[in-house]
């Protein structure tokens, strides 16, 4: 009986065991694993972070230069850190909050050393210096062939 | 005159779907039949991938022993490619495991305590649970599907002033558990209504092969860290805790006290991170045609992995036999026979997870 007393007691002065949500937000510890983050100046578009994947949730989109995100099917496991191999996705810290959007999040490569990239400036390059070329020379038919051919090795690379 | 009731699917004592079909004379069972593979997922057939991918995988067979299960996949992948775990990896580990076995017998008596209405006691358990889960996101970064296991180690590291955080929540822990320990092991009613209530006599236990705290507390002394060590459990001494009585009692028994088992092998643990090396990782081999299996004692029983692989990146083969399915058996013969308000009580006792019965 004392006891029970004693509990009543110490349960009346201490303070609620809950947090006081809306008003105190949430703290989270550091180093908790939250969605990721990709660098577009680092990025190479290698593809290994969409091969490791587990839940197929990036997409390199070699074409466009562009990687998208797909933030709610990510597990947040962070194998794509760890096999990145220029470092260019960083891990978050906060949480994301509830919503009704899929946040699907699309980032822009403009790393000059990717080599996709790499390959079209040099097919820029080409096609910039055959077109100032006719002006100077001026064989026309041989010019739009030789563009062709560049389009298709793109697409096929 | 005989009625058959319909126990489950949904039955607010398991969270998850499993279907008992009593047959009843009055209050009395007459007949059980067991159906389960509600929530079948052919997980086995996903894990032929990529094996980096498979120890995510792994870890969503089961939401409450996740950590076990990608331990028991990542030592039978290297088990297949001969690959040797640095040190410091075999004791962070060791440290996760236990922890997660903590929080799994704190939720499980926690369960046991609400089916038989006492949910005071419930919410205590849970508050307990939450320190673990705090120490869980403190340490991986993650609450429940910690991913920290990866083919070749681990992938966080346990630093000096993690360590000694892990030291102060030991002390935290046990002195709580002592107060959950004796408002259990004291308390005159829930002594009452658990004790002679669905007895499995120590024969019935090795008829059946029953796994985990059912067997312990039918006093078979078969636990996987003292029979066949894993990780580090060489050089811990592990002494299986037994139980005589083979009542639901015995069992709930069981996981209290192997709270205490637990807290003290975190403690040996700690101080052997000191001097195991920098080392928390070790490159991965390319996988050859060959199988392998681990056990691992999960909170629930003995996990069983098998896997072989073939010479590629994905796996040939995984096979999990995990610890309720090694249970299920048990539920029909405790059941037959006993009164109807003691099914939820017996059954809830074995901590099923139909998660893992069905994957």
């Amino acid at each position: 009986m004392l006891k029970i007393l004693a509990n009543i007691g110490k349960n009346l002065i201490s303070k609620p065991y809950t947090s006081n949500y809306p008003f105190t937000p949430y703290q989270h510890f550091p180093g908790v694993r939250a969605d990721v983050t990709f660098d577009g100046t680092k990025c190479i578009l290698c593809g290994l972070c969409q091969r490791s994947c587990p839940a197929e949730c990036i997409l390199i989109h070699k074409e466009q230069e562009q990687i998208e995100y797909l933030n709610t099917q990510c597990i947040r496991c962070g194998y794509c850190v760890r096999v990145c191999p220029t470092n260019a996705i960083s891990q978050n810290e906060v949480y994301t909050k509830p919503s009704r959007q899929r946040l699907t999040v699309y980032t822009k490569v403009t790393n000059e050393n990717a080599p996709v990239i790499k390959k079209r400036m040099a097919a820029e390059a080409a096609k910039k210096a055959a077109a100032e070329k006719p002006a100077t020379a001026g064989t026309g038919p041989a010019k739009p062939a030789g563009e062709k051919k560049v389009d298709e090795k793109k697409t096929s690379a | 005159m005989k009625t058959t009731i319909q126990f489950g699917p949904q039955h607010p004592v398991w969270v998850e779907p499993l279907r008992l079909k009593l047959t009843m004379d009055g209050e009395i069972v007459k007949d059980c039949e067991l159906e389960a593979g509600f929530c079948h997922r052919g997980l086995e057939k996903k894990f032929e991938w990529d094996y980096n991918k498979g120890a995510y995988l792994s870890e969503r067979i089961c939401g409450i022993c996740t950590q076990h299960h990608s331990t028991c996949y990542c030592t039978a992948v290297e088990g297949t490619m001969g690959l040797e775990i640095p040190r410091r990896a075999a004791v962070i580990r060791t440290i996760m495991l236990e922890l997660e076995r903590l929080h799994s017998h704190l939720l499980a008596i926690g369960l046991t305590l609400e089916s038989i209405g006492f949910e005071n006691l419930f919410m205590l358990c849970f508050r307990n649970r939450e320190i673990v889960l705090d120490m869980f996101e403190r340490t991986t970064g993650n609450r429940v599907l910690h991913g920290i296991n990866i083919v070749g180690g681990v992938i966080r590291n346990i630093g000096p002033e993690m360590a000694k955080e892990l030291e102060d929540f030991c002390d935290i822990m046990e002195k709580r558990c002592l107060d959950l320990k004796d408002m259990i092991l004291k308390s005159y009613t829930i002594r009452e209504r658990m004790q002679g209530v669905g007895v499995m006599s120590e024969q019935l236990a090795r008829d059946l092969c029953v796994v985990g705290p059912v067997a312990r507390g039918s006093n078979v002394p078969y636990d996987i860290r003292a029979v066949a060590p894993y990780v580090l459990y060489n050089e811990i001494k592990v002494k299986p805790i037994v139980e005589t009585s083979g009542d639901c009692w015995a069992r709930s028994v069981v996981r209290v006290r192997e709270l205490f088992q637990s807290i003290d092998i975190i403690r040996q643990c700690i101080p052997l991170l000191a001097d195991a090396g920098e080392d928390i990782f070790a490159k991965s081999k390319t996988l050859p045609e060959k199988e392998y299996f681990t056990r691992v004692e999960a909170p629930r029983g003995e996990l069983f992995y098998y896997a072989k692989g073939k010479k590629s990146k994905e796996m040939d083969r995984i096979k999990v036999r995990t610890s309720t399915y090694g249970n299920g058996p048990g539920f029909v013969p405790l059941i037959k026979g006993s009164h109807l308000a003691d099914v939820g009580l017996i059954t809830i006792t074995f901590d099923p997870c139909i998660g893992c019965f069905d994957r």
